[in-house]
C-alpha cells in the first residue's frame, strides 16, 4: 500500500481497497445513490425494498429502489450505529431486536442526517418487503411503510424444508409472489416489458457465473483478495447496475485475481492460517476483518457473499422462464432457512478454500445464525477436521461492541491454530 | 378476585398443565400413537383424523441447561427449554413431531432436533407466513396434502375425507365449548376468572378433545350455577408471545386485575373461530388457517392488529398487558406499532418482558401493580 493509501486508510472506519477494481466498484455504489435521487427529482416513485428481493424485476421495470438493509450497514460501517439504533429504540423497538434492522429503522425515521445518507437515502413511495431471510427483514420494513403511509408489498419466501429438489408447489407459489410484486409495481405506475425481464434475468446469470470464476481465483494460496475487498466485491451486483458496468468489474476482479495467483502474489507476505468467517461482518468495525493478518493469518472466505442472496446457483437461472427460475434459486439458496443448505454451504466452502479454521461469531440480536452456530461447527468438524470458535461479537451495535474482547478472541484461536499447525509439521 | 367459588370441574384442566406427559403416557396404554407438534398452524385434525393424539409441546419454568450448548443464549428461552426437555428425554414417548412454519428459532428447533434428538426425524409444515389472501391457497392445500401423507405413513391409517370431516366436527366442538366459555368474560364482573378461563384452555389443547368436550360442558355447567363474582378491577386483555403457564394471568389477577380478553395461542386464539364444514375438508382446513387469528411471525400486521381492537371493544378491555418472552423478535418488532394503534383508540397498553423461567417476576409483579393501580378501579 502506498502512503497516501495507508494515510486515507488510518482515517478512515474502513479500509482502504487493496485491489484496484475495488475502488472502481465503491464510485460504482456512490453512482447509484444519485440514480435513485435523480429519479426521484423525475416523479419515479421511489421503492424501498430488501436485498434479497428479485432486483431484476425491479430492473426490468426501471424501479428506482434503496435497500433498507444496505442502508443499515452502511449506518455502522460510517460509526452511527449509536445514533440511529437510540432513534429506534426511543419508538420503543427493544435493543433485543437485531441491531442492523434497529440501524435501518432508524435512519428511516430521522431527517437530519449526515451528508453521505442525504445521497444515499431517498423517501421512499412504496415498500416491498420480504421474510427472507428472517422475520426481522419482514418487520423493519413495517416502520418504514408506517412513516411515509406507503403502499406496501410483502413477499413470502418458503423455508428450503424440503432440501434440493425443490418441489413445484413451493417454485409455483414463490413465482406468484413475483407475478404479485409485479402487479403491485404496476398499479403504482410501472410496466414490465417482458424482453426486458429475461435481458435482466440473463444479466443476473452472467453476473453468478463470472462470480463463480472469481471464486476459483479467492481459492488460491496464497489468497489474493483481502477480506474487505470481498466483501465490496459481494455487494457490487446489488448496487452496481449491468448499464453501470457490473459486468465489466467483475471481469476486471477476475483478472486482477489471475494475476496475483499466476505470479503468486498474496495479500500477506507469508500466509500461514486460512480462516472462514460466519457471521455478520464486523461492520462497526471493519478492520477486523483484515485483523488477523497481522499474524500471518487471512479470512479467505467470510459470510458476507452469502448474506447479499449472490450465490444463486447459475445453472437454476433460466432467462426464457424468468419467474420460475429465480423462484427455484432463491428457494434453492444456501441462506434460505432451515439449515441444511447453510451447513453444507460452509462444509464445502471449508473444504474448497483450505481452512484452517472457522471463526464464527454471535451477534446477540440474530434470531438466524445463533440457533444454527453449534450445528455448522459439528457439521464443519466431523466432515474436515476443522476447528472452529464460536464467539460473541454485536459487530453492528457499537454501543454493544468490544473490539479488545474481539481481537483477544481472535489472538487466542490463531495462536492455537498456528500451535496446532505448528505440531502438525 | 377471592370470593369466587372454586370450580371443581376445573382440576382435570390443571392436572393436565400439570403433567401434559401422563396424557400422553395414558392415550398411548390405551389408544395408540402420539404426535408432537408446535405451533397452532399445525392441523391437530389431520392427525386425530389418522386415530392418534396431537400433543402440543410445552415447556416448564426450570432454567435452560443443556441446550444452550445448542442454541446461543441470545436465543428464545421456551424454546431452549422445549429442547432441554428433548435432550432429556422428556418427549420420548412422541411417535412423531411436526413443526410449522412460524418464528426463526422455531425452524432452527426443527434443524436441531433432527440433528441432535435422539428420535424420528422431525417433519415441518411449510405453511405461508402471508394470510388473509387467496393467492396461497393451492400451496398451502398442497403442504396439508403432503402433511396429510406423512401422518399416514406414521399411523398406517388412512385418512379420508370422513374422518377427517368428524375430527373437524369433534374440534369444531371443543372450540364452540370454549368460546362459549369465554363470552362469560364479557359481563362485568366476569362470570369466571382470567385464571381460570387460561388454565381450561391450556387444559384443552393438551387432553384428547373426545375427552375434552364432556369436560368443557360440565365447566360450562358449574360456571352458569354458581354465583357472580362480586369484583371489580381493571379489565385487562393480553397479547404476546407463548404463554405456557397460568403463572402470569394469575398475577395480573392477585394485583386486582380482571383478566377478560387475551390473543395468546394457549388460549383464545386456539379456538375463536371454526373450521366450516365442507366436502373438501382439507380447503376447510386451508380457509380456517387463513383466516383465523394468528401471532406476529405472520402478516399482514394489520389484521392481526384490528382482531386485538376488535376483542377489546367487545369485551370491554380498560387497558392491554403484552408479555414479550425475551428475544421473541417478532413480538418485539410489533410491540411499538401495536401501541401506537391501541393509543389512538385511548387504550393503554404495557408491554412487558418476561424470562420463560420466572426470572425477575417480582420486579414484574411490582410493574404490573403500578400499571393496575393508574385505573382506580372501585
Amino acid at each position: 500500500m502506498n502512503q497516501q493509501n495507508h494515510d486515507r486508510a488510518e482515517s478512515l472506519p474502513i479500509p482502504a481497497p487493496d485491489l484496484k477494481v475495488i475502488d472502481q466498484m465503491q464510485i460504482g455504489f456512490v453512482k447509484r445513490f444519485t440514480d435513485v435521487k435523480q429519479a426521484k427529482l423525475e416523479g419515479k416513485p421511489v421503492v424501498y425494498t430488501t436485498v434479497l428481493a428479485p432486483r431484476e424485476i425491479l430492473q426490468a421495470m426501471g424501479v428506482p429502489y434503496v435497500f433498507g438493509n444496505v442502508l443499515g450497514a452502511y449506518v455502522s460501517i460510517f460509526g452511527y450505529s449509536a445514533k440511529y439504533c437510540q432513534i429506534a429504540e426511543d419508538l420503543g423497538l427493544s435493543r433485543e431486536v437485531c441491531a442492523a434492522h434497529r440501524c435501518t429503522v432508524g435512519l428511516s425515521q430521522h431527517d437530519e442526517r449526515e451528508d453521505f445518507f442525504n445521497l444515499a437515502y431517498t423517501e421512499p413511495d412504496l415498500v416491498i418487503g420480504s421474510n427472507f431471510p428472517c422475520s426481522a427483514e419482514s418487520k423493519s420494513f413495517l416502520y418504514v411503510i408506517d412513516r411515509y403511509k406507503t403502499p406496501s408489498y410483502i413477499i413470502d419466501t418458503p423455508a428450503n424444508t424440503w432440501k434440493c429438489p425443490v418441489p413445484e408447489h413451493a417454485v409455483t407459489y414463490l413465482a406468484r409472489q413475483y407475478q404479485g410484486m409485479i402487479r403491485f409495481l404496476e398499479e403504482n405506475g410501472y410496466t414490465l416489458d417482458m424482453d426486458k425481464l429475461r435481458e435482466e434475468v440473463a444479466f443476473s446469470k452472467r453476473l453468478n457465473e463470472l462470480i463463480a470464476e472469481v471464486e476459483v481465483y479467492r481459492r488460491a494460496v496464497p489468497t489474493p483478495i483481502k477480506a474487505y475487498d470481498s466483501v465490496i466485491a459481494a455487494c457490487t451486483p446489488l448496487l452496481v447496475s449491468k448499464e453501470s458496468g457490473a459486468e465489466l468489474l467483475f471481469e476486471k476482479l477476475r483478472d486482477e485475481l489471475k494475476e496475483r495467483v499466476d505470479n503468486g502474489i498474496g495479500i500477506v507476505p507469508n500466509e500461514r492460517l486460512r480462516l472462514l468467517w460466519i457471521g455478520i461482518p464486523p461492520l462497526c468495525d471493519f478492520k477486523l476483518l483484515n485483523y488477523p493478518e497481522k499474524h500471518g493469518a487471512v479470512v479467505a472466505k467470510s459470510l458476507v457473499e452469502f448474506l447479499t442472496g449472490f450465490n444463486l446457483d447459475p445453472d437454476l437461472i433460466d432467462p426464457d422462464n424468468p419467474l420460475e427460475s429465480l423462484a427455484r434459486a432463491s428457494i434453492s439458496s444456501p441462506i434460505n432457512p432451515t439449515s441444511q443448505g447453510m451447513v453444507d454451504y460452509f462444509v464445502q466452502a471449508v473444504k474448497d478454500y483450505r481452512i484452517d479454521g472457522v471463526v464464527s461469531i454471535t451477534k446477540r440480536t440474530c434470531c438466524l445464525l445463533p440457533g444454527s452456530q453449534r450445528l455448522i461447527k459439528d457439521a464443519i468438524f466431523k466432515e474436515t477436521g476443522v476447528p472452529s470458535v464460536i464467539f460473541d461479537l454485536d459487530c453492528i451495535d457499537a454501543r454493544d461492541y468490544d473490539a479488545a474482547a474481539a481481537h483477544a478472541n481472535l489472538d487466542s484461536f490463531v495462536e492455537i491454530l498456528m500451535a496446532k499447525k505448528g505440531a502438525a509439521s | 378476585m377471592n370470593n369466587i367459588t372454586p370450580l371443581k370441574s376445573i382440576t382435570p384442566f390443571k392436572e393436565a398443565i400439570a403433567a401434559p406427559g401422563k396424557i400422553a403416557l395414558d392415550w398411548k396404554a390405551h389408544n395408540g400413537k402420539v404426535i408432537g407438534f408446535r405451533c397452532i398452524s399445525v392441523p391437530e385434525e389431520i392427525i386425530w383424523a389418522a386415530g392418534m393424539l396431537p400433543f402440543p409441546l410445552y415447556g416448564t419454568q426450570e432454567a435452560v441447561r443443556l441446550a444452550d450448548s445448542y442454541f446461543q443464549p441470545c436465543t428464545c428461552e421456551f424454546v431452549r427449554n422445549i429442547f432441554d426437555l428433548a435432550l432429556d428425554k422428556k418427549f420420548s414417548f412422541l411417535d412423531g413431531l411436526v413443526l410449522s412454519n412460524t418464528c426463526d428459532i422455531m425452524k432452527r428447533f426443527y434443524d436441531l432436533w433432527n440433528a441432535y434428538i435422539d428420535a424420528p426425524d422431525a417433519y415441518f409444515i411449510n405453511n405461508p407466513q402471508k394470510l388473509m389472501q387467496d393467492a396461497n391457497r393451492d400451496y398451502h392445500v398442497e403442504e396439508f396434502n403432503l402433511f396429510k401423507k406423512w401422518i399416514e405413513s406414521i399411523s398406517g391409517a388412512s385418512v379420508t375425507d370422513k374422518k377427517l370431516n368428524e375430527a373437524i366436527a369433534l374440534y369444531n366442538e371443543t372450540r364452540s365449548l370454549l368460546k362459549e366459555i369465554a363470552l362469560l368474560r364479557k359481563s362485568d364482573p366476569p362470570l369466571l376468572t382470567g385464571t381460570e378461563a387460561f388454565i381450561i384452555s391450556m387444559g384443552a389443547t393438551i387432553l384428547p378433545k373426545n375427552a375434552v368436550n364432556p369436560l368443557l360442558r360440565e365447566v360450562l355447567a358449574e360456571i352458569k350455577e354458581r354465583q357472580a363474582p362480586d369484583v371489580f378491577g381493571a379489565r385487562i386483555l393480553v397479547t404476546g408471545s407463548i404463554i405456557d403457564s397460568p403463572d402470569l394471568i394469575e398475577m395480573i389477577e392477585e394485583v386486582d386485575g380482571v383478566v377478560v380478553a387475551d390473543d395468546l395461542c394457549t388460549s383464545m386464539r386456539y379456538y375463536w373461530h371454526q373450521v366450516e364444514e365442507s366436502p373438501e375438508p382439507i380447503h376447510a382446513l386451508y380457509s380456517y388457517m387463513n383466516k383465523r387469528p394468528y401471532c406476529a411471525c405472520m402478516h399482514p400486521m394489520g389484521a392481526r392488529f384490528d382482531y386485538i381492537k376488535d376483542l377489546a371493544r367487545e369485551f370491554k378491555a380498560d387497558a392491554v398487558i403484552q408479555f414479550n418472552l425475551k428475544n421473541c423478535q417478532p413480538f418485539l418488532f410489533d410491540a411499538p406499532l401495536l401501541k401506537k394503534e391501541l393509543e389512538l383508540m385511548d387504550l393503554p397498553i404495557s408491554i412487558l418482558d418476561i424470562g420463560h423461567d420466572r426470572s425477575g417476576y417480582g420486579q414484574l409483579r411490582t410493574r404490573i401493580q403500578a400499571f393496575i393501580e393508574m385505573f382506580d378501579i372501585e
